[in-house]
């Protein structure tokens, strides 16, 4: 995760359209994936990514740099994304029928299932270490807890896929 | 070494955290004789392959559209680039901003609707993220008052604010009214406060019970004080920073476009919005209000400031007898009974010359130059915040000898101080229903929330000096500033009781007096954010003959208003007022007197009184949780 241009974030802070701009730009991809994953719904992750910004922008000021500026968006992108799912009255669920359909199917049907597996308190410190690469203390921060548990979720969810897969095997000679 | 520990140990390794060398070997040693902590070892890293080799997403450019609706709806265009003028929002973009603060069941967007709380929570922590950036205010009010008296069923008064940083505030009422004769007197007032200075020149104040019993002509006083301790009085239609000062008590109800502002609907009780009706307290006539008459603010959603504040008649029974008592005709709930409407507004920042106080000032004094013209240096916060030095002065007579002033908009703190005080109690705006609070490396001080027109307050003993502070921030942030001072504090012995003849008032930490009173579990029966803040016991010639244990909100008053329980000797007998009313309280009887908004009862040998604020449901059901522990 980068961190922003100070200057730009000084900008910003004080209310400038183009500084925030650039930082919407450096930063929508990874919100956008980060919500993508959540959601499992492409319109909605767009949603959830216009809102985040939305609201980091309505509350750019209350940033103090306590932690890393990517750390504040992505605990932004996960309100929202609770929020959206909240309102839809389900948790994310999977949508296998995506995965068969591209070419890395075999790989992404066997990580999707055995993701959808571990608990959601467990999937989302794995999303966020694993496959965005926050540290521990930065996923502690997005996550809003302390950062033994992010390291104790990431161990549980890293022992579940690990039995998922070998299950996998087993079942599939 | 055991497996769990291994594979823990790994899976942090894995995530870049740092093994000692020795731990690394035993690790290794371990899992090459493990083969579960091999599988582990090796699963994980197939599943962080199979992480990594995924197609990425493709994700589509969002940034047209999220400028967009930021550009519509972001603070900062409409609030500083010079006037604000009534907009209109296109639907959707109302609609997602709407969502974002109230959750959009009301709007049909895909937003979950949230804890009401949490909501309110939001716009406290806006207004406070907005509140120092905010250098100049100028708006235009039109005010609506019904119900004064039959002879005068509505009045009609034009109200201006203005403020420029550093801390100047001026309000202005003007009374548009036809009355009836010329013996009534318009309600015209000029209020100006340019921090810590105050000037205000009005009609006296009508009694509360106004028909009838008010003089038909009221002089126009002037009032000039060089220290006021005073909170910034019109600060709140700014920014309501001192409202929101606790989210306890305020309701978000919904949103909408209110004479072309998009704003947010927030409901409260009238004793819950006082900081919202500056202009009610700087004299003049005006009707009366019951405590739980309902108010709704309607808060533009980019700069914060109200737009709307309306009062109606609450629907509480209690609200009849009230209106007896005032001599007023039934109020029907619903209909406004005050409406405050914002006309214009601008940052346009006024002249500073429309702040003067006529008169001479007191003297501003370089901190450099201090010690000679203070013969002391006033003590400093070493760590103010974001908060800097505007002015340091020497008030003069009846007043601390020198007064800090910090400043960042509209966020304050003031330093009192006084090295020569001797006085039997605090010093400064604190009294001795304070809370004693440590404060981190200086240590004991007296500490009180934001209550009637005057904000939080600390004042803090030393060997060398007395000095308090006030201020608009947060308790949190008042303490923390508080540590940085360079000062060691103690209580004085003196201060901690009264004595007249045989009568020793002493202050008791409440925790103590609780638990002798059996009351340990009382924070659980208490209105949300109220904690014990101070205890006294009484003795007479050395016997204990009562105590009292005021509590309070930790942040401000006006979320609700403080309580204070007695426990006397029963053959002390209760006092009786002409309005006393039965209640039941438990399966107990109790007296409660509407005048004084005291609850009384009898148990075991004691006789118990609660006075408080708040509606007699409230103090029965506070009473009748102390009557089940005790």
């Amino acid at each position: 995760m980068h961190d922003p241009d100070p200057r730009t974030l000084q900008r910003a802070r004080s209310g400038d359209l183009p500084a925030f701009e650039e930082l919407v730009r450096g930063y929508q991809a990874e919100i956008f994936r980060f919500a993508l994953h959540l959601t499992h719904d492409h319109p909605l992750a767009e949603d959830v990514t216009q809102e985040t910004f939305l609201r980091a922008f309505r509350f750019i000021r209350g940033y103090r740099g306590a932690q890393r500026f990517g750390s504040w968006l992505f605990a932004i992108a996960r309100n929202c994304s609770m929020d959206a799912l909240r309102k839809r009255g389900r948790i994310a669920a999977l949508p296998e029928q995506d995965a068969r359909t591209t070419p890395d199917a075999s790989v992404r049907a066997e990580l999707d299932a055995a993701l959808a597996a571990v608990s959601p308190d467990h999937r989302e410190a794995f999303l966020l270490i694993e496959v965005f690469g926050l540290s521990y203390q930065e996923a502690a921060d997005v996550l809003g807890v302390a950062v033994g548990t992010v390291k104790s979720r990431m161990f549980r969810a890293r022992q579940a896929l690990c039995q998922a897969i070998a299950g996998d095997q087993e079942a599939t000679p | 070494m055991n497996c769990r520990h291994a594979q823990r140990a790994v899976s942090a390794a894995m995530d870049g955290e740092h093994l000692g060398a020795a731990e690394r070997a035993a690790i290794d040693a371990h899992v090459a004789g493990c083969a579960e902590c091999r599988a582990f070892v090796e699963g994980s890293a197939r599943v962080r392959t199979a992480v990594r080799i995924r197609s990425a997403e493709a994700v589509p450019d969002l940034t047209d559209r999220i400028m967009a609706s930021v550009a519509r709806g972001s603070a900062r265009p409409a609030r500083w680039g010079g006037p604000v003028r009534p907009r209109r929002l296109l639907p959707a973009i109302a609609a997602a901003i709407a969502g974002l603060l109230v959750g959009s069941s009301l709007v049909g967007g895909p937003w979950a609707s949230r804890a009401q709380v949490a909501s309110a929570s939001e716009i406290a922590r806006a207004i406070r993220d907005v509140a120092p950036s905010i250098e100049a205010f100028q708006g235009s009010y039109a005010i609506t008052e019904r119900g004064l008296t039959a002879d005068v069923p509505e009045r009609r008064l034009t109200m201006n604010v203005a403020y420029l940083a550093p801390q100047r505030f001026r309000l202005q009422v003007r009374d548009e009214t036809a009355y009836p004769t010329t013996a009534w007197t318009p309600t015209n007032i000029d209020y100006v406060q340019d921090m810590p200075a105050t000037f205000l020149s009005g009609p006296t104040g009508c009694p509360a019970t106004l028909a009838g019993d008010c003089p038909p002509t009221r002089e126009t006083v002037t009032q000039k004080t060089p220290y006021s301790a005073a909170a910034p009085l019109p600060a709140d239609l700014i920014a309501p920073i001192a409202t929101f000062g606790s989210v306890d008590g305020v309701q978000v109800v919904g949103d909408g476009t209110v004479d072309g502002h998009h704003t947010v609907q927030v409901d409260m009780s009238f004793a819950r919005a006082a900081p919202l009706f500056p202009f009610l307290r700087l004299g003049g006539t005006w009707r009366p209000f019951f405590a739980d008459d309902e108010v709704r603010v309607w808060l533009d959603t980019s700069g914060w400031y109200p737009v709307r504040i309306e009062v109606s008649p609450s629907r509480d029974p209690e609200r009849l007898s009230w209106e007896m008592r005032f001599g007023l005709r039934h109020e029907t709930p619903g209909t406004t009974i005050l409406d405050v409407a914002l006309v214009s507004a601008s940052s346009t920042p006024p002249a500073p010359s429309s702040f003067a106080i006529p008169g001479r000032q007191a003297t501003p004094v370089q901190l450099s130059a201090a010690r000679r013209v203070l013969g002391y240096q006033p003590a400093t916060p070493a760590e103010p915040g974001r908060l800097s030095l505007v002015s340091l002065l020497a008030p003069g007579r009846a007043a601390p000898t020198s007064v800090l002033l910090y400043a960042d908009g509209l966020d304050y703190l003031k330093i009192g101080e006084d090295p020569a005080w001797a006085g039997p109690q605090p010093f400064g705006p604190v009294t001795l229903n304070a809370e004693r609070v440590a404060v981190r490396g200086v240590g004991p001080a007296l500490y009180e929330p934001a209550a009637d027109g005057v904000d939080r307050r600390l004042a803090i003993h030393a060997a060398s000096t007395d000095l308090f502070l006030e201020t608009n921030l947060p308790r949190e942030d008042l303490l923390a500033i508080a540590s940085s001072l360079d000062l060691r504090s103690r209580l004085p012995r003196a201060w901690g009781s009264i004595r007249s003849g045989r009568l020793v008032i002493q202050q008791v930490r409440p925790a103590i007096v609780l638990a002798e009173a059996g009351l340990n579990r009382i924070g659980d029966d208490l209105p949300l954010g109220y904690a014990p803040a101070s205890a006294t016991r009484t003795l007479d010639a050395g016997n204990e003959t009562g105590i009292t244990i005021t509590f309070r909100h930790r942040d401000t008053d006006a979320a609700g208003p403080p309580l204070t329980l007695h426990r006397g000797v029963a053959d002390a007998g209760p006092t009786t007022a002409p309005d006393q009313v039965r209640v039941m309280i438990g399966s107990g009887r109790g007296l409660f007197t509407p005048s004084t908004s005291v609850l009384t009862w009898s148990d075991a040998g004691s006789s118990w009184s609660l006075q408080g604020d708040i509606t007699l449901a409230r103090l029965v059901a506070i009473a009748a949780a102390i009557r089940e522990q005790t």
